[in-house]
C-alpha cells in the first residue's frame, strides 16, 4: 500500500518513513500542506495518508476536509499526527473527516497497528464497492456500473468533438428456453461461458473502477458488463462509427458459432444485437442505451441471430455520408481539391529525387481535410476515378515545370498513388499516356504507386496494366509494403521497381529488435528482387542512421519534410536553380527540425 | 542492545529518555546515526530563525517554528529540550510571552547538551 506521509520535521519524516518502510509500506513523503494535497489528488495516489496537524501552507485538517470534499474514489483512509490530545482536538480532527489519528513522538508498534488497521478498512471498502459495482456470477460489470461509466463517456463526448463510442446491447437468443430446459444452474454456467467469449472481442479494460481523471488519461478501453439475465451491453471506447459497431458486432456472432459445453452436453446459441453511437445529437446515456437495446428488439422481431443499427443513427450517419459524397462531387469543380507534395530523399547524397502527389481537400467551412476522412467514399462511389485522372495530370504537369527549374542531371520523378477503382477501369494505361502527352514529360519521370492487395486481388488484370504502363518507361512503386498478403514468387514476376516499407515496420525501429530485423529483410528482399527500397514515415535521427545501416535508398518523412503545397516547393526550386536540390540546403530554413540533424547542418 | 544500556545513565544526564528513544527507533543503530545527522543539519538554522521571530516579536512565526522543534526533539527524546520548546509555543499565544528569552537560552543550552551525548554515544556504539 502506497502511504503519503506529510510532515514538516525532518526528523519525525525520517523516522516514520524508515519504520513504514520496514513493514512494507511504499512511502512518499512531503513537507507541507498544498503537496500533500496535490499528491492525495493526483489520480492513482496514496490509498493512506499520515498528516501532520500543523504543517506548513495548508494545516492536515483542511488537507483532510479537502480531500472528504473531492468526489474522487477511491477513498482515502486520513490519520492525523498531533500532540494535542484534548477530546476537542481530536473531536475537531474527526469532523474535518479523520479516520484515525496518532500522538507524536509515535511508537512504531502503533502506528504499524494503525496503519493495518486501515489497510483492512479499505479492503472491506474496495470488497464492497466491487460487490456493488459488479455481477456475481460473471465478475463483470452491472447495469448501475456500466450506466455510471456510460455517462462520463457521453460526458467526454460532449467536450471532446474526436472522441465517439458506440453501444452493443447483445441478448442471448432463446436463453429461457435453455434455463427451462436444463435447470438454472446450467443456465448460468452459460452466461459465464458468454461472458468469456464476449472479453475475447473487446480491447479489455485495465482498471476495474475508472475515475473521470483516469478516462481523461487513459488510452481506449471497452467494457462488456452484464446488465439482466441474458443481457449484455458492450462500451466500446473511441470507436467512431457505425462501421466500427457492425464489425464488432460480426465477432460477437463468430465467436458464440462454436458450442458451449455444459454439463457434458453441447449447446449451441446466438445472440441478437443492436448498435448505437454517440454521434449525432445524443446528449444521455439513457438515450443512447434506449436507442441499442431497441435496436436489438428490432434484430429480434426480424428473426433473431443478427444484428440491426439504431435507426436514428443509421440515418444520421447515412445522411452525412451523402452530404460528404455530393460535397465531394462538386470538389473538383470547384476547385477545393489541392494536391500536396511530399519530397522521397536519397539516403546516400541528401538530393530529393521525387515527389509523392498527396490529395487534400479545401472543404468551405471545415478547412484542409485529409484523404482519410473521405478516400473511403471517394473509393465506394467511384468519384475517385475522376479525382485520379485529375491528380494524375495535374502532378505530370507539375513535375514537367519542376523540372525545368532543376539541372538536367537531377531531373525528379512524380510518385502518384493509384485506386483499385481506376484499376477497374481498365483505361489506366490510356490516362496515363494522356497526362504524359498533355504535361511534355518523359514517362521516366512518373511513378505509379499500387498497393500490395490491389496487385493480388486483381492479379490477372494488374500483371498485364502494370507490365504495359512499365514498356512505356513508367516506373511501379508498391506502397505500404509488409501490411498486405504479398505472394513473394507473384511479386517477383511483376515489373516493379520500388518497394515502400509502409511506416509501421520504420516507427518499430529501435524499439523492438524484431522491428529492426524486419526492415532490414524486407530492404534485402528488395535488393536482391533488384527492386529500390523507400522507408516512409522516417520521424527520428535513429530511424535514419538504421536505414542508413542497412542500404536503404531512400526515405521519406517528417524528418526530411512534411508533404507541402507547389507553392512552397517552387519557391525552393528557384532559389536553388542551376544546383543540386540537396535536402539540407532547400529545407533547413524551412523545416527548423532539420537544423538538429548533423548530416543536415 | 546492551552497549545501549551501559550508557543509559550517561544519557539521562543529558535529558535524554533513552529506553523511550531505544524503543522508538526499533535499536537500530544506523537509524539512530541518521536521525542525529538530520537534526545537526536541520536543528541550527531554525533555532536561528526562531530567535530572529523572538526579536521581531512575531507570534505566527515562534508558535510555528517552535513546534516544528517541538517535533524534532520529542522524535529524539530530548526531554528536557522539547519541553522548553513546547513553553515557547505557549508563549507564543501570550501578547507578552513572558519569559521567552530565557526559554529560549535555555534551549540552546539544553539541546548542545544532548546532542553531545547522543553523538559521543552514537560513535561509541558504532566503534
Amino acid at each position: 500500500v502506497k502511504v503519503l506521509l506529510a510532515t514538516d520535521d525532518a526528523v519525525s519524516r525520517t523516522l516514520l518513513r524508515r519504520t513504514l518502510e520496514r513493514s512494507g509500506f511504499d512511502v512518499q513523503c512531503v513537507a507541507d500542506g498544498c503537496s500533500a494535497s496535490d499528491v492525495l489528488l493526483a489520480p492513482d495516489g496514496p490509498r493512506i495518508a499520515l498528516l501532520d496537524w500543523m504543517l506548513p501552507g495548508q494545516d492536515g485538517l483542511a488537507v483532510c476536509r479537502q480531500v472528504r470534499a473531492s468526489a474522487a474514489y477511491p477513498y482515502i483512509y486520513l490519520i492525523l499526527l498531533t500532540s494535542r490530545e484534548t477530546t476537542a482536538d481530536i473531536v475537531t480532527g474527526f469532523d474535518a473527516g479523520v479516520d484515525d489519528y496518532l500522538t507524536k513522538p509515535c511508537n512504531p508498534g502503533e502506528l504499524i497497528a494503525r496503519l493495518r488497521v486501515g489497510e483492512r478498512a479499505l479492503h472491506l471498502q474496495d470488497s464492497l464497492k466491487h460487490e456493488a459495482q459488479h455481477d456475481p456470477l460473471t465478475g463483470l460489470p452491472n447495469r448501475s456500473f456500466f450506466v455510471q461509466r456510460l455517462e462520463m463517456s457521453v460526458t467526454r463526448a460532449r467536450a471532446q468533438d474526436s472522441y465517439q463510442f458506440t453501444l452493443l446491447f447483445v441478448d442471448i437468443d432463446r436463453f429461457k428456453m435453455i434455463n427451462d430446459s436444463l435447470g438454472h444452474l446450467a443456465g448460468d454456467q452459460l452466461m459465464n461461458n458468454v461472458a468469456q467469449r464476449l472479453l475475447q472481442v473487446v480491447r479489455r479494460e485495465a482498471q476495474p473502477i475508472e475515475t473521470e481523471e483516469r478516462r481523461r488519461q487513459g488510452s481506449a478501453r471497452d467494457v462488456v458488463a452484464r446488465i439482466g439475465g441474458d443481457e449484455f451491453v458492450i462500451l466500446l471506447d473511441n470507436f467512431a462509427d457505425l462501421d466500427d459497431g457492425v464489425r464488432v458486432a460480426e465477432r460477437i456472432r463468430k465467436e458464440l458459432q462454436s458450442p458451449f459445453l455444459i454439463d457434458t452436453q453441447q449447446l449451441f446459441i446466438t445472440a441478437s444485437i443492436g448498435i448505437s453511437t454517440s454521434e449525432g445529437s445524443t446528449t444521455e446515456a439513457s438515450e443512447i442505451l434506449r436507442g441499442a437495446d431497441a435496436a436489438m428488439y428490432k434484430a429480434k422481431e426480424l428473426g433473431k441471430a443478427q444484428y440491426q443499427i439504431d435507426k436514428s443513427k443509421g440515418k444520421e450517419a447515412a445522411v452525412g455520408k451523402l452530404r460528404m459524397e455530393c460535397d465531394l462531387r462538386h470538389a473538383l469543380e470547384r476547385k477545393e481539391l489541392e494536391i500536396f507534395y511530399q519530397p522521397l530523399v536519397s539516403l546516400s547524397n541528401r538530393q530529393i529525387v521525387s515527389f509523392e502527389a498527396l490529395l487534400r481537400w479545401r472543404r468551405p467551412n471545415l478547412g484542409l481535410e485529409y484523404p482519410g476522412s473521405f478516400m473511403h467514399i471517394a473509393e465506394e462511389t467511384a468519384i475517385i476515378v475522376p479525382i485520379g485522372t485529375w491528380i494524375l495530370n495535374e502532378a505530370c504537369r507539375q513535375m514537367a515545370e519542376w523540372n525545368t527549374l532543376v539541372d538536367p542531371e537531377h531531373q525528379m520523378t512524380m510518385c502518384v498513388n493509384i485506386s483499385p477503382r481506376q484499376f477497374e477501369e481498365g483505361l489506366l494505361v490510356k490516362r496515363a499516356q494522356d497526362a504524359l502527352w498533355q504535361a511534355g514529360l518523359e514517362a521516366r519521370f512518373l511513378e505509379l504507386e499500387v498497393t500490395e492487395n490491389l496487385t493480388m486481388q486483381e492479379a490477372g488484370r494488374a500483371t498485364q496494366m502494370l507490365s504495359e504502363l512499365s514498356d512505356l518507361g513508367i516506373s511501379i512503386s508498391l506502397d505500404d509494403f509488409g501490411t498486405g498478403y504479398s505472394s513473394l514468387s507473384y511479386l517477383r514476376r511483376l515489373p516493379i521497381r520500388t518497394l515502400k516499407i509502409d511506416r509501421s515496420f520504420i516507427a518499430e525501429i529501435g524499439l523492438s529488435k524484431e522491428g529492426s530485423s524486419i526492415v532490414a529483410t524486407i530492404v534485402d528482399l528488395g535488393h536482391n528482387l533488384g527492386m529500390r527500397v523507400i522507408a516512409e514515415g522516417v520521424e527520428t535521427t535513429a530511424q535514419l542512421a538504421f536505414l542508413q545501416s542497412v542500404h536503404c535508398d531512400f526515405g521519406q518523412g517528417y524528418l526530411f519534410s512534411p508533404a507541402v503545397n507547389a507553392e512552397t516547393i517552387t519557391r525552393i526550386l528557384r532559389h536553388d536553380s542551376g544546383n543540386d536540390v540537396v535536402i539540407a540546403e532547400a529545407y533547413e530554413p524551412l523545416f527548423p527540425v532539420a537544423t538538429t540533424i548533423p548530416w543536415m547542418c | 542492545v546492551n552497549q545501549f544500556k551501559q550508557t543509559e545513565a550517561t544519557w539521562n544526564d543529558a535529558g535524554i529518555d533513552l529506553s523511550n528513544l531505544l524503543a522508538r527507533v526499533e535499536y537500530d543503530h544506523e537509524l539512530l546515526s541518521d536521525l542525529l545527522l538530520v537534526f545537526t543539519q536541520e536543528f541550527p538554522p531554525a533555532y536561528r530563525l526562531l530567535k530572529e521571530a523572538a526579536e521581531r516579536r512575531d507570534q505566527t512565526q515562534i508558535q510555528i517554528i517552535a513546534h516544528t522543534l517541538k517535533g524534532m526533539l520529542a522524535s529524539l527524546s530530548f526531554v528536557r529540550a522539547a519541553t522548553l520548546a513546547a513553553r515557547i509555543e505557549r508563549s507564543s499565544h501570550e501578547p507578552a510571552m513572558e519569559g521567552i528569552e530565557e526559554y529560549l537560552q535555555r534551549l540552546e543550552v539544553e539541546t548542545a547538551a544532548a546532542q553531545i551525548s547522543l553523538t559521543q554515544v552514537c560513535e561509541g556504539v558504532l566503534t
